[in-house]
């Protein structure tokens, strides 16, 4: 749908010189520059965590996401980059099925995690969502206490039996997402009561406590300010060590602080993927150099 | 001074005068409708204070054995055939000794309510020693002589009283041999064709009990139907057609739905008439559009955020709805449902239809017996050729109103309290 209203979306203003130059030269680039027939650079790894090839995604007719191919490796932090509209969060909601929340979405191609078919029909969603979390956009802490919040992956799942065990899963998540300190006094005070940061931290506790193999985090620090951004992403590094991580992000800074290997999306397609220093510091197709030189985006 | 300037000051004016305009106009609308309600609030309290007190009458009552014909008061039955009414009688001849012939006799018994020999059986059976005794009592007042009373005095001149009536009921006001008491029977007895023996708890109790069957049947239906259509249903033609139906019902003229419950409830599974039970379900069918599409907009109302939350954490769809739909969704539904409710308390039209309206003066004791309920009483009433009847409906509408305002008030209060922020 996403990509649908962009591409459709007309150009604002006649007035406004600047922009439609901008414009006509995207799209310049956009028709000048071919795609590749396949993806370039490294799209592979050897033994990845998850195996995701010639994934189609389409929103009733229109599809969003063309035939793409990559690994994301095991403790690896992989991050998808790419304008807005070009398919990088639909397809990261693939990989959890979150898509099947919305109706119109249908997705083709081969999807496994460590050898299991992701869209096998036999696969309950329920259990496959318990090994890969996801963290959203928006922090989005239930309104309940933040006890609760890390408590209930827990609960549902039935992880723990005993009061003593989901006392120190959750003290356990809050650590490691760095919260613990903060809010050890309060636990169950509101979580729609803590800073943005905090929330989002609360959110990334909340995902971890049910031990999960991968975590996909769709733009995590895009409502953070640069001080709750730089904990978060000091965070992912610490994750990195005992999960595999999928992280989507507008921030080309961000993608190459964080990650161990980046993606890049262009309409739909992944255009180029590689070690994260390669694509930043020698792109080897024209329109990745373009979007990380800032000429469009 | 640019181009641009001189042209906006120019049109500057214009708008604030649109901008005064409009506000005059607001805060007329909002003057009316303050008026209006003041001028209902002011015609019915009015019109119906007087209703919530009564006259008395004092007499000194004789509890003869011989002119009640009770010789044992722990007989049921001897005591329910007693002649209280003689006694009555026999003490208002002795405090009017001059009054004489047939016709004025029967003049002077009717100062008294008919209901006052119920006071008395009542009296006696509780204290079987009365008899033969001789207690100074305060007897209900006829609602002629309570009318009279309580009226100013250029209005007693246009009094059903005669004029030797009127002579008696003045000497007793003179003499302080009559006082104005809380009418406690308006609370405590059902419909009565006597104005002064005439209470709403009949129709408060009927109410009561059509609304307990109404909100059992319509809640868990309605919250269960919006649920279902908001988080499980297809969108296909099909749930369309029953979305648009939904609100179709919605806006059906209610007598619709008595003539179903007359026709289905009554003439095809044979409930009984003019029962709560009836008038509870027919209800129901009316409130339910109303308690699902606000059930609805509360269900979408929940952030979308939350759903996926859960979702991502690996709820199932059940325990996303119960764990944090359902709960974020509540307090709206509730809301939905008390206006609902209140809606169905205020309904008359449907209510006639299945009978609801007959003259019933036990009070009910369950769901299934006969009843009227409070807007039919006041229907009921409003149409009775007794002027003390006039008073009564008013009173039977503050009482309504009070209900209303009062479910009203909760809805708002349950909503500001359960209300939560995310």
């Amino acid at each position: 749908m996403e990509t649908a209203q962009q591409l459709d979306k007309p150009s604002l203003g006649n007035n406004d010189a600047a922009k439609d130059k901008a414009i006509n030269e995207r799209d310049a680039m956009t028709q000048d520059t071919p795609y590749p027939d396949q993806t370039v650079g490294q799209p592979f790894v050897d033994n990845p965590k998850m195996r995701l090839r010639d994934v189609e995604v389409f929103y009733a007719d229109n599809q969003a996401i063309h035939g793409v191919s990559l690994d994301i490796g095991k403790n690896e932090v992989v991050s998808l980059i790419g304008p807005s509209g070009c398919g990088k969060s639909t397809f990261l909601r693939c990989l959890n099925r979150m898509n099947d929340t919305i109706d119109i979405c249908r997705v083709k191609g081969d999807l496994h995690l460590e050898g299991q078919d992701l869209y096998d029909p036999k696969l309950d969603v329920v259990e496959l969502r318990a090994r890969v979390g996801m963290v959203f956009q928006k922090p989005n802490p239930f309104p309940k206490s933040i006890y609760d919040n890390v408590a209930y992956g827990p609960r549902i799942h039935g992880l723990a039996n005993k009061k003593y065990d989901l006392d120190e899963i959750v003290e356990n998540s809050l650590r490691k997402a760095g919260l613990w300190d903060e809010v050890k006094d309060r636990l169950h005070a509101s979580g729609t009561g803590l800073s943005g940061g905090q929330q989002q931290r609360l959110c990334i506790a909340r995902t971890i406590a049910v031990s999960p193999e991968v975590v996909l985090m769709d733009e995590p620090c895009s409502a953070l300010d640069p001080i709750a951004t730089a904990k978060i992403e000091e965070l992912i590094s610490e994750l990195s060590e005992s999960y595999t991580i999928a992280i989507v992000t507008h921030s080309m800074q961000q993608a190459a602080r964080v990650s161990h290997r980046t993606a890049y999306f262009h309409l739909g397609r992944l255009v180029e993927m590689n070690d994260t220093e390669t694509v930043f510091t020698k792109p080897e197709h024209d329109l990745t150099e373009a979007y990380i030189t800032g000429r469009f985006g | 001074m640019s181009e641009t300037t001189e042209k906006v000051r120019k049109t500057l004016a214009r708008r604030y005068r649109a901008e005064k305009r409009f506000k005059a106009f607001g805060i007329g609308s909002i003057g009316i409708g303050l008026m209006a309600l003041v001028l209902l609030f002011t015609d019915i309290i009015g019109k119906g204070h007087s209703a919530f007190f009564e006259y008395e009458v004092q007499l000194p009552i004789t509890f003869d054995a011989e002119v009640l014909d009770v010789s044992d008061p722990r007989d049921e039955d001897e005591l329910n055939y007693g002649n209280y009414q003689g006694v009555i009688r026999d003490a208002l001849a002795e405090r009017f000794p001059t009054v004489e012939g047939r016709q004025d006799t029967r003049a002077l018994n009717q100062l008294v309510s008919t209901g006052a020999g119920y006071a008395l059986r009542d009296m006696l059976r509780e204290d079987p020693s009365l008899l033969g005794e001789t207690r100074t009592l305060w007897l209900l007042a006829d609602d002629d002589v309570d009318l009279f009373l309580k009226a100013s005095e250029k209005q007693r001149e246009d009094s059903r009283l005669n004029t030797k009536q009127q002579q008696w009921v003045a000497e007793l006001e003179a003499s302080g041999e009559t006082r104005m008491v809380f009418n406690q029977s308006l609370f405590s007895y059902g419909d009565s064709r006597e104005p002064e023996q005439a209470g709403i708890l009949g129709a408060i109790l009927g109410s009561l009990f059509t609304m307990i069957v109404t909100l059992v049947l319509s809640f868990p239906v309605g919250v269960a139907a919006a649920i279902y259509l908001e988080e499980f249903a297809p969108k296909n033609k099909f749930t369309d057609f029953i979305e648009v139906n939904i609100n179709n019902l919605a806006a059906v003229p209610s007598i619709i739905f008595g003539l179903l419950g007359l026709a289905v409830i009554i003439g095809l599974f044979g409930l009984p008439r003019s029962v709560p039970l009836v008038g509870g379900i027919v209800l129901t069918l009316m409130t339910l559009p109303t308690i699902i599409i606000s059930s609805r907009a509360a269900i979408k109302a929940v952030p979308p955020s939350i759903r996926q939350a859960a979702m991502g954490l690996g709820a199932s769809k059940m325990q996303v709805v119960l764990h944090h739909v359902l709960p974020l969704a509540l307090p709206g539904m509730l809301t939905g449902a008390i206006i609902g409710m209140a809606q169905a308390l205020g309904e008359t039209a449907p209510l006639l239809m299945i009978g609801m309206v007959a003259f019933i003066v036990d009070l009910p004791a369950g769901p299934l017996d006969a009843a009227t309920v409070l807007p039919v009483q006041i229907y009921l009433w409003a149409d009775s050729p007794e002027q003390s009847f006039e008073a009564l409906a008013s009173a039977a509408i503050m009482v309504l109103l009070a209900f209303l305002i009062t479910m009203n008030t909760l809805a708002v209060v349950l909503r500001k309290r359960l209300e939560r922020r995310w």
